[in-house]
């Protein structure tokens, strides 16, 4: 004797009286949640009353060339009409439809046409094909919406595979529940009885509950996926970070995406022909003229600094000009907004001692490829104070390398233009072996007297993209740029 | 930064000490050269630009040398008097000439081939694709002076190098490769610049030399010219290519005739610069005894004389980095050893802390996560199709590049959710509901701005899902809103044609549009593949 609960029977009676039925059918006839369907047939499925099967069902959809296609028609189409037009020529064919030399394979395949010395022939076949549509086209039209492969006719499933070979559609595979009643299954023997199934308000303020038996429930059956909310993993890496800094005593700086070239060159005493000025540095912005230089005091001196030194006792790079200096472009470098900083200090909006830090987008024309992207976050600090030296920058760094896991630092000289030591760090994780994360030094003079610092400013980068690809364990950068949904809602907590 | 390969036993040998592989690799990037590889025969190294006189192989060996304590002090670059005269007119196109002899080289094809290539790394770094300063290198012994020049009509004749016919100056502009990759520097003159002497042009700078003079493994004095746009730039290449020649040859001047003006160049003395031990102290955070600051400086080729606590520092000539007094405190700190000095934090008392739009952002984002919206993070850098065309968007006035790298990428957004639906059609195959959000930056122009710009931080959420319609997304505004403490804001219905007609809205704030809520038009979903439904939610974050 078998007994089921009112649900479960009524359940196996739609199945019975289908003889088969799929899942999402049985779920719509049966007025029921999707879990619920899925407890009861599995439980049906082990009482032995039917069976389960799965079959996997492609799902075609048109690609862009497919859409294309459906809209002006299939390349042999267009043969076809061209050829019939009187215009025979491959040459000239080409001319008038670039896509011309597909259109010639395919109709021929047809038996719609026959080339011979680069002239094309209608054949018989084309020419009933000239008013009367192709079972191709017909299925091309069908394809508008997305549609499964088990919606087409046998005949018509050789023309999608067709179709999916010529980049026309793609296809991807959707699984799909079959429940099929067995035959041979005594169903005479069951015995309905009603169980407290699904706890209700309404069984709960009536008591309905007492004295009856509860369903029993498999604890283990797997329930549907849920799709919390979520922050991006590579937030969740910044938002530590930042954490960590606030925690060193570094304040969060932000400055505008679109900068001056003044701030994101000029100040950071780059000479006016310096390369990494160029086209393949630095994004220029197009047709917005020249910005606005607002404080004209410092521009002054910033231009005397590289004409000539100014107060710095530099010798300078001797050159200048006022059109570079106000172009606008894209920030390239997090330094333009420590420039900013800077420059609050020098004004006294801010009082040192200060240890800043900035971590935002700069953009640089690259080729797109799994290493780069043309935007992408730098993660820049610096810290000013009247006593500071490279003692404690080298100390600053190894801190900061730890934060990310490190356990060792070590340092070589390097050239920036904008400091003086430069430096560079490697730093070792026990995982991946030394890596190099960035550069350090004390901004130069000519930095930070134009700008009316008079104490050492201590500055340093961490290539952050780089860290966070470690950390994400990711191969491609683009995954920062969250492409794929999936790979949100499947990440790990960082 | 230039990648320049050296012959590894030749430059062994020049060292003068027996160093391992090993050994290479960890010790040249304590003076700044990187060890990019290294086989048997050579060794390929990636130099930061600033040192041009490591660009070739005895320049690198007497530096390295010296950092290891082997080969120490000064190197002088003297020349001799000179014995030939050359005359200097106005040449508009190329104003700055400069020109030294080497007597007495002895060229193997080993060194033809690196003068060649430091002449290249000159020309593409402080040469600035011979903009900035050009080179060219002859056999002197096919020169007959007198040495002049001046300048050239494009019609005039001259055989170039690797040519045997002679071509117009127009011609070799037009006709050969070095003429078609640097005409545009000559592009806005009428005249050209020459070097001529007894039998017409042997130069044309910046282009090309002339077939006559070229130099060979038989070659066994060489002229060099060094022509550019400023007195410096070309005074900077002839330092580098006179300490190059040094290793080479004996130097000697010429007599440069300018007009009435007669002078002997080069002329170049040791400049010298004062430093005390306190700038080191402050920079460096280490007290030095005089005798190690002596030791320092002379291991980085320098000359030094210490007095009291001024030490006078004798700069080499081709060390033409040396601007300011924390260039040579800077190779103090590299020949003590960046490794080798103590680390210690600062007794630095600041008070740290997020940005306050960062933090209200972070609250913001908190909440988005609680009504089920999973965080994206999307490009700035979009195009006109993908931001208006895509979403029925008519076009607007918005941050374009001037030189984008590819057509995806051309101007920088305006607004939040064309992203977002872009993001949403790349994700069709994947389960519904999609519900997708992101703080993220936009850009408008505000021609009265500093940067003509206005960088600020939009919300945007999306809801793709059979059964989203514009009362759910109108809950997602209003929770938001709540949520903020904006307890007065309108809604009004708008003419947005991303969205279906009455079913889209502006939201205001004190009479300000602040946002935008709605349902997409079906004509947008089909443009972009989908198959459900979508409502969108855009909030200015700078105006609430």
């Amino acid at each position: 004797m078998v007994r089921l609960s009112p649900e479960e029977y009524q359940v196996l009676q739609i199945i019975k009286d289908a003889k088969e039925i799929d899942f999402d059918t049985l779920v719509s006839k049966s007025g029921l949640k999707k879990d619920e369907i899925e407890r009861i047939t599995q439980l049906l499925k082990s009482y032995g009353f039917i069976d389960i099967k799965e079959e996997r069902d492609k799902i075609a959809e048109l690609t862009d060339e497919g859409k294309e296609y459906l809209e002006n028609g299939l390349p042999e189409r267009k043969i076809l009409e061209l050829v019939n037009k009187g215009i025979t020529n491959v040459g000239d064919l080409t001319l008038k439809y670039p896509k011309a030399n597909i259109g010639v394979i395919w109709a021929k395949k047809l038996g719609w046409i026959s080339i011979f010395r680069g002239d094309v022939e209608l054949n018989e076949i084309g020419k009933s094909f000239v008013s009367q549509k192709h079972p191709k086209e017909i299925v091309l039209e069908k394809l508008k919406y997305p549609k499964r492969f088990s919606e087409f006719l046998p005949e018509e499933i050789e023309i999608l595979e067709e179709f999916e070979k010529r980049g026309i559609i793609k296809t991807q595979v959707k699984k799909k529940r079959f429940i099929r009643f067995n035959e041979s299954a005594n169903v005479s023997e069951i015995e309905v009885k009603e169980e407290v199934g699904l706890l209700t308000t309404e069984i709960i303020t009536s008591g309905k509950w007492r004295g009856k038996e509860f369903r029993k429930y498999d604890i283990r059956i797997s329930a549907g996926r849920l799709y919390p909310g979520k922050l991006h993993p590579y937030t969740q890496i910044v938002n530590e970070i930042k954490l960590k800094l606030v925690g060193m005593g570094f304040k969060e700086f932000k400055g505008p995406l679109v900068e001056l070239s003044f701030w994101n060159n000029d100040v950071l005493f780059m000479p006016m022909n310096h390369p990494a000025r160029e086209v393949h540095d630095i994004f220029y912005v197009k047709d917005l003229g020249e910005g606005n230089i607002l404080d004209k005091e410092v521009f002054e001196n910033v231009r005397q600094t590289h004409l000539n030194g100014w107060e710095t006792g530099s010798k300078a790079w001797g050159i200048w000009d006022d059109k570079i200096a106000k172009k606008l472009l894209l920030r390239s470098q997090c330094t333009a907004v420590s420039a900013r900083v800077l420059y609050s200090i020098g004004k006294g909006k801010i009082k040192p001692p200060l240890k800043m830090f900035v971590i935002d987008k700069v953009f640089r024309p690259d080729t797109i490829d799994a290493k780069h992207f043309i935007e992408f976050d730098q993660l820049e600090g610096i810290i000013v104070d009247e006593k500071v030296h490279l003692r404690h920058m080298l100390a600053f760094i190894e801190e900061i390398a730890k934060l990310f896991g490190a356990t060792r630092v070590r340092f070589r000289p390097h050239y920036f233009p904008f400091t003086e030591p430069s430096v560079e760090a490697d730093v070792y994780f026990e995982k991946f072996g030394w890596v190099e994360i960035g550069g350090a030094g004390i901004f130069r003079p000519e930095v930070t007297e134009p700008l009316g610092i008079k104490m050492p400013v201590l500055a340093w980068g961490i290539g952050i993209g780089r860290l966070a690809m470690l950390k994400l364990k990711i191969d491609d950068i683009r995954y920062l740029m969250s492409d794929d949904l999936e790979w949100i809602r499947d990440h790990k907590m960082v | 930064m230039p990648t320049i390969s050296f012959n590894k036993q030749r430059l062994l040998e020049k060292i003068g000490k027996k160093l391992s592989d090993e050994e290479l690799e960890s010790l040249l990037p304590l003076m700044k050269p990187e060890v990019e590889d290294m086989n048997e025969e050579e060794i390929k190294l990636e130099l930061t630009p600033d040192r041009a006189d490591l660009f070739f192989l005895d320049g690198l060996a007497r530096a390295f040398s010296g950092f290891l304590g082997e080969r120490i002090g000064l190197k002088k670059v003297v020349f001799d008097d000179p014995k030939i005269e050359v005359k200097v007119e106005k040449v508009e196109s190329r104003p700055y000439f400069a020109c030294f002899i080497v007597r007495d080289v002895d060229l193997d094809s080993e060194k033809i081939k690196e003068l060649m290539n430091l002449q290249e790394v000159l020309h593409a770094t402080i040469g600035r694709k011979r903009k900035r300063v050009a080179i060219g290198i002859h056999d002197f012994d096919k020169i007959k002076p007198p040495i002049v020049y001046k300048e050239a009509f494009p019609r005039e004749n001259f055989i170039p190098l690797g040519y045997d016919i002679e071509m117009t100056l127009e011609n070799v502009l037009q006709l050969t490769d070095k003429g078609r990759k640097f005409a545009h520097l000559l592009s806005s003159y009428s005249k050209y610049p020459a070097i001529c002497d007894e039998n017409g042009m042997f130069s044309f700078p910046p282009i090309l030399n002339s077939n006559r003079t070229k130099v060979t493994q038989s070659t066994k004095n060489l002229f060099v010219d060094i022509t550019g746009e400023s007195r410096r730039a070309v005074d900077e290449a002839t330092k580098i290519l006179a300490y190059y020649s040094s290793f080479v040859g004996r130097l000697e001047a010429v007599k440069m005739i300018h007009g009435d003006k007669e002078f002997v160049y080069p002329n170049f003395e040791e400049e010298r610069i004062e430093i005390t031990k306190s700038d080191i102290a402050k920079l460096l955070g280490v007290e030095l005894s005089d005798e190690e600051i002596q030791e320092l400086l002379e291991r980085m080729g320098y000359d030094v004389m210490i007095v009291n606590d001024v030490i006078t520092v004798v700069i080499p000539i081709y060390r033409i980095d040396i601007l300011h007094k924390v260039d040579v405190i800077e190779d103090i700190a590299i020949a003590y050893g960046l490794n080798n000095f103590k680390r210690e934090l600062p007794q630095l008392f600041t008070i740290g802390s997020i940005d306050e739009k960062e933090q209200f952002i972070d609250k913001l984002k908190s909440l988005m996560i609680g009504l089920g919206f999973t965080e994206v993070i999307t490009p700035v850098l979009t195009n006109k199709k993908k931001h208006f065309e895509n979403v029925n968007l008519k076009e607007e006035k918005v941050v374009e590049l001037e030189n984008p790298v590819s057509e995806e990428y051309t101007i920088m957004r305006k607004y939040l959710y064309p992203s977002l639906i872009n993001l949403l059609a790349k994700n069709t195959h994947y389960n519904y509901p999609q519900k997708v959000f992101e703080v993220g930056y936009v850009v408008e122009i505000d021609e009265n701005a500093e940067t003509k710009t206005r960088s600020i931080k939009h919300l945007a959420a999306a809801i793709a899902s059979g059964k989203t319609n514009l009362s759910e997304i109108k809950s997602v505004l209003d929770e938001v809103m709540m949520f903020l403490g904006i307890e007065e804001y309108d809604v009004e219905e708008c003419k947005i044609d991303s969205f279906i007609p009455s079913r889209g809205g502006y939201v205001k704030v004190n009479n300000q549009i602040v946002g935008s809520y709605g349902e997409i038009h079906p004509e947008v979903l089909e443009k972009n593949g989908f198959w459900v439904p979508i409502t969108i939610l855009e909030l200015d974050l700078s105006k609430l």
